[in-house]
């Protein structure tokens, strides 16, 4: 645990009490990835699934009133 | 610019945030509590009336004119509760990383998930900038206002605001302009409401003419999706970081957040209940198409004083939208790339910022002007888009605010976790059902 509780930095690379610092030349520093456990990764999963149903009805929401327009 | 080249000297954007910091600071330490909100007020203000847009106006005044006072007063209430609570989120998460939304999707789950957030962000906040233009369009046009003076009056304020490269100007400007979505009070007033029945629909949720229909899902849902859309969540969490709130101002960001769920809803019923006449006279607005179709209908009971003040709050509706959406959009591709992304920054420094945010209003507003443009198939994948994909945004926030290495102890408690997963899982059905119903309308009987 390296969180803001326990005092020392977090993975945003700051102190939390440190206010004086520049703020715009870090957010030119990714974070690390999050480590994904299996409930998450599986979520994500239903995810993808979900977004490639998703952007097909979007597509053909769109065509149809495209059509239903002319 | 490299990253060592920004560390090297103090930026304007830095020393224009310091300046904002050292005012709060000297409210804070002075004990100024007013001064201190005042200060500090803004993201979530803005966020909640930038919400109140064209489009969320007129499905206000559809349900008021369909249904009356009754049932969808209390309901609309609960959805920007619903709202404050997502909301909330993005505020906790702002202060706590200082980045922003697509930035913390990029970095923490990956590219396909980053750039899908993205591009999913950017089509449908062009799209939805479209519609605002609509909106500015049909409210002048109830004025007589020829539509290419309306929308290059829109543009040009959008761009006059963003052009002080100033967070702070900017944000004041769009307040300012926000207090006009209180216009829909007054033309409430003059509907001559019944107060009684007000107080009655609040208290019973009740009467709900004709029970529950596909018209009664329709609005219902088309509500939810009118005061929660992704585009919130990215806006108010970089415009927390850009304000330089730290986790001292969490309180603060808190009640903004409140008082602009407050006054959106406000507004919001306001909206209702000054279409409420409509439902009493038995007016079929089915055949209704935009804003000034409202206010020419009410203007036999509102009076034309009623109905340019309704045609009024349209247009500010779509222009404060335009603002905030088009800052959601230059924010969060800085973001992505990593560059420069700051309403503080110069011009120099933050081009693709202020490329994005210009490109995108003046993108939407010209497609506005374009004859037969199909703006109905824009306005339908618009609330398909907002509702569909308003999902995976409420996923990854809820997965961020309980991501404790880089949130820390403003992590989401069990509590917060039930109440608002419990609300993140309700938006979610509901905006999922809503686009189906809209792809398929034969879906549920009539």
């Amino acid at each position: 645990m390296t969180g803001p509780e326990a005092g020392g930095r977090d993975q945003t690379g700051r102190n939390e009490t440190d206010m004086s610092d520049s703020w715009s030349h870090r957010l030119r520093e990714p974070l690390p990835r999050r480590a994904l456990g299996p409930g998450i990764l599986v979520l994500l999963w239903v995810l993808r699934v979900y977004v490639m149903v998703a952007v097909p009805l979007v597509v053909y929401a769109f065509i149809r009133a495209f059509h239903q327009g002319h | 610019m490299s990253g060592v080249d920004a560390a090297a000297r103090p930026d304007r954007e830095d020393q224009l945030r310091a300046l904002d910091r050292g005012r709060v600071e000297k409210a804070r330490s002075l004990g100024r509590p007013f001064a201190l909100f005042f200060l500090l007020a803004g993201p979530g203000i803005l966020v909640m009336l930038g919400e109140n847009d064209g489009p969320s106006m007129i499905s206000y005044a559809t349900t008021g004119a369909i249904y009356g006072i009754g049932f969808f007063v209390p309901f609309i209430v609960l959805t920007f509760l619903m709202a404050f609570t997502v909301q909330e989120m993005t505020v906790r998460l702002g202060i706590a990383t200082r980045r922003g939304h697509a930035e913390l999707i990029f970095d923490r789950f990956g590219p396909f998930w980053g750039y899908f957030s993205m591009i999913d962000l950017a089509v449908g906040n062009v799209l939805t900038l479209i519609t605002e233009f609509i909106a500015i369009r049909a409210g002048a046009a109830f004025f007589g206002i020829p539509a290419p003076l309306a929308v290059s009056g829109g543009i040009a304020l959008v761009l006059f605001a963003i052009s002080m490269r100033r967070y702070f100007t900017w944000e004041r400007a769009a307040l300012a302009l926000a207090a006009f979505n209180l216009l829909f009070v007054p033309a409430a007033l003059m509907a001559h409401p019944d107060w009684a029945g007000l107080g009655r629909a609040l208290g019973t949720w009740s009467p709900l003419p004709g029970g529950v229909s596909a018209s009664f899902m329709t609005l219902l849902l088309a509500d939810v999706g009118a005061t929660v859309t992704p585009w919130m969540i990215f806006f108010q969490q970089s415009a927390v970081v850009d304000k330089g709130m730290g986790r001292k101002d969490i309180a603060q960001g808190r009640y903004d957040t409140l008082v602009g769920a407050a006054i959106a809803a406000a507004a919001a019923v306001a909206t209702l209940i000054a279409a409420a006449p409509l439902f009493t006279n038995h007016i079929n607005v089915a055949s209704f198409s935009g804003g000034a179709d409202f206010a020419t209908a009410l203007q036999p009971y509102l009076g034309h004083a009623g109905a340019s003040l309704f045609a009024l709050g349209i247009i500010e509706a779509g222009l404060v939208a335009a603002m905030t959406i088009s800052a959601s959009s230059a924010y969060a591709l800085g973001e992505v790339l990593h560059t420069r992304h700051s309403l503080n920054a110069g011009f120099l420094d933050g081009k693709e910022f202020y490329i994005c945010a210009v490109a995108s209003v003046v993108f939407a507003a010209l497609i506005v002007l374009i004859p037969n443009a199909p703006l109905l198939a824009i306005t339908l994948a618009v609330n398909v888009i907002a509702t569909l994909l308003m999902a995976p945004a409420l996923v990854f926030l809820l997965l961020l605010a309980n991501d404790r290495e880089i949130i820390g102890s403003l992590a989401n408690s069990a509590r917060s976790n039930w109440f608002g997963g419990a609300i993140v899982v309700a938006i979610a059905l509901m905006g999922t059902a809503y686009g189906v119903i809209t792809v398929f309308p034969d879906l549920i009987p009539k």
